[in-house]
């Protein structure tokens, strides 16, 4: 008889039942009854806050305007041919805006993302560049567009270099992962072939993470496209779908505010489409 | 038979603490297939990296082709590792990749960066690769990504992106851990021939004793960082298993041998 035989056989320890009657399966401690109790306190703080607490004015949400609200957003045809075609020109716009920052931040990214990953770089040069990026990470896409807009003054270039900026860290920081979780033996068999490091990096790191740096990159022009929306109102930059929203939402137009919102939203589900087709296909 | 390498009272002492080589000298010739047995730990995998200095060796000389690998700078380290082909347990390819795309990173060091990065390579290299591939029986896969691959198939693509280094050696890390017996004796054979025929050594770390009692030249056999046994297969006895893998472990040599 083998020792492991005899010892399954040996009687169980009895299990604990709990009080909903599963057995219990993990020690518990006082740190999940912390968690609880927060939770439960914020929960109660928050309703107290938006109910009694705070100014709101809550019955300004009446039935009535929700109605009116409701009909008129859908009133596409109340909206001059011409006006629907300057809003679609505006969305164009909007996407190639959301689009080069992205392309930018993707190229200008990638040598950084191959100083800051650890296993490509040197100790120190990979703490510095990821500590400059997630400082540039930390602090919002708008505000960065509005302090290089207090510096160099409302045009277009400022959005772009500011969104252009944020992107940049966004890359370094996923590059910078997606090269680290290269299998290092992958790396190990080029570099015993006699090769240059920069051709360990071409022929194996960038072919071996292509998979995941492309879903990085849809990600990143989906969230480009979404703050390339916001930065017309928010900043002020013209040119752009949402400074459209904004006027129409500022005379009460909800019929302008329905189509420009419908554009955005069928144009941000075209993206999410192409997108997904797109990481699936580089998966394979 | 002319020596291709040669090891002369080489250590490893990592992290001025622990002892992975001590004093391992040992001499590898013309067509040969030497394997290297013993349990984990004992340094096989750091004494097949000092060889082409994946790892650095703390002493001791390394010779191959007469020429001092220990002291080779940035240039003959190149050269040096262009002429010694290596082989994981692991495969090591870019799954992403194709086939023939892994096999061409054998000859990386002939290209420049631009080159390679494009693909631009050499119409007579890349009809070798296919040549290889048709050797080892992958001529239906050539374009195909190599995670669709079976292990086996790996395996072949790691060798045939060996043999296009034109290697004056091949270094093997455990070839066959990860693969089925069936897979594992054509792996075997495949080096036992490339060995033979080709005339190019090949230092194969293992752990199934059977295997390397079955196709090795020579043996080696190696316990906590030090040399116990370099001979011939039938010189292989109970005592030197011992000395080897330690008490216990005596009936290897008679029954089958998986280790």
């Amino acid at each position: 008889m083998s020792t492991l035989a005899s010892n399954i056989q040996a009687p169980a320890v009895p299990l604990k039942k709990t009080r909903s009657g599963r057995y219990q399966l993990s020690q518990k401690d006082v740190s999940s009854w912390l968690v609880l109790a927060v939770g439960v306190t914020f929960l109660f703080s928050l309703i107290f806050f938006l109910g009694f607490a705070a100014n709101y004015k809550w019955d300004q949400f009446s039935p009535a305007v929700a109605a009116k609200i409701a009909t008129e957003f859908f009133r596409f045809d109340k909206i001059a041919f011409a006006d629907q075609l300057s809003i679609l020109a505006l969305l164009i716009n909007t996407v190639i805006l959301g689009f080069i920052t992205t392309v930018l931040g993707a190229l200008i990214g990638l040598p950084f993302g191959l100083m800051a990953a650890r296993n490509l770089s040197w100790p120190w040069l990979s703490n510095l560049i990821k500590a400059l990026a997630s400082f540039v990470r930390a602090v919002p896409t708008i505000i960065w567009v509005l302090l290089f807009i207090s510096g160099y003054g409302l045009t277009s270039t400022t959005a772009i270099v500011g969104m252009v900026f944020h992107s940049w860290a966004f890359f370094v920081k996923s590059y910078g992962e997606s090269f680290e979780e290269v299998d290092p033996g992958t790396i190990e068999a080029l570099r015993s072939t006699g090769c240059t490091s920069f051709q360990v990096i071409s022929s194996a790191v960038i072919p071996s993470a292509a998979t995941r740096i492309i879903s990085w990159i849809a990600m990143r022009s989906e969230t480009n496209f979404a703050v390339a929306v916001v930065i017309g109102p928010a900043v002020g930059v013209a040119g752009t779908i949402g400074s459209v929203i904004n006027g129409y939402s500022r005379v009460g137009d909800y019929s302008g505010l329905g189509f420009s919102l419908f554009c955005v939203f069928l144009t941000a589900l075209v993206f999410e489409l192409i997108l997904t087709r797109l990481k699936q296909r580089s998966a394979r | 038979m002319t020596e291709i390498l040669s090891l002369k009272h080489v250590s490893k002492v990592y992290d001025n603490r622990v002892q992975a080589l001590h004093d391992v000298s040992f001499d590898v010739r013309q067509g040969e297939l030497i394997s290297i047995i013993g349990p984990s730990g004992a340094g096989k995998s750091t004494l097949l990296r000092c060889i082409n200095r994946m790892i650095e060796a703390s002493e001791g000389q390394i010779l191959f082709l007469d020429q001092d690998v220990t002291a080779a700078d940035k240039k003959q380290l190149k050269e040096v590792r262009k002429n010694i082909g290596m082989i994981f347990q692991n495969y090591n390819l870019v799954y992403r990749l194709s086939v023939l795309e892994n096999v061409m990173h054998g000859r990386l060091g002939s290209y420049s960066t631009l080159q390679s990065t494009l693909g631009l390579y050499r119409r007579e290299d890349v009809e070798e690769a296919q040549r290889l591939l048709q050797m080892l029986g992958l001529q239906d896969r050539l374009y195909e990504k190599c995670s669709k691959l079976s292990g086996g198939q790996k395996q072949r693509v790691g060798i045939a992106r060996a043999l296009l280094q034109h290697p004056k050696m091949i270094l093997c890390d455990e070839p066959i851990a990860s693969l089925d017996p069936q897979s594992s004796k054509v792996i075997m054979e495949y080096l036992r021939d490339i060995a033979t025929s080709m005339n190019i050594p090949c230092l194969v770390n293992l752990h199934q004793v059977d295997v390397a009692l079955h196709y090795s030249d020579r043996i080696i056999g190696m316990h906590q960082g030090e040399v116990v046994f370099f001979g011939r297969p039938q010189d292989l006895d109970d005592a030197v298993i011992e000395k080897i893998y330690g008490k216990g472990l005596e009936d290897l040599l008679r029954h089958g041998g998986q280790a």
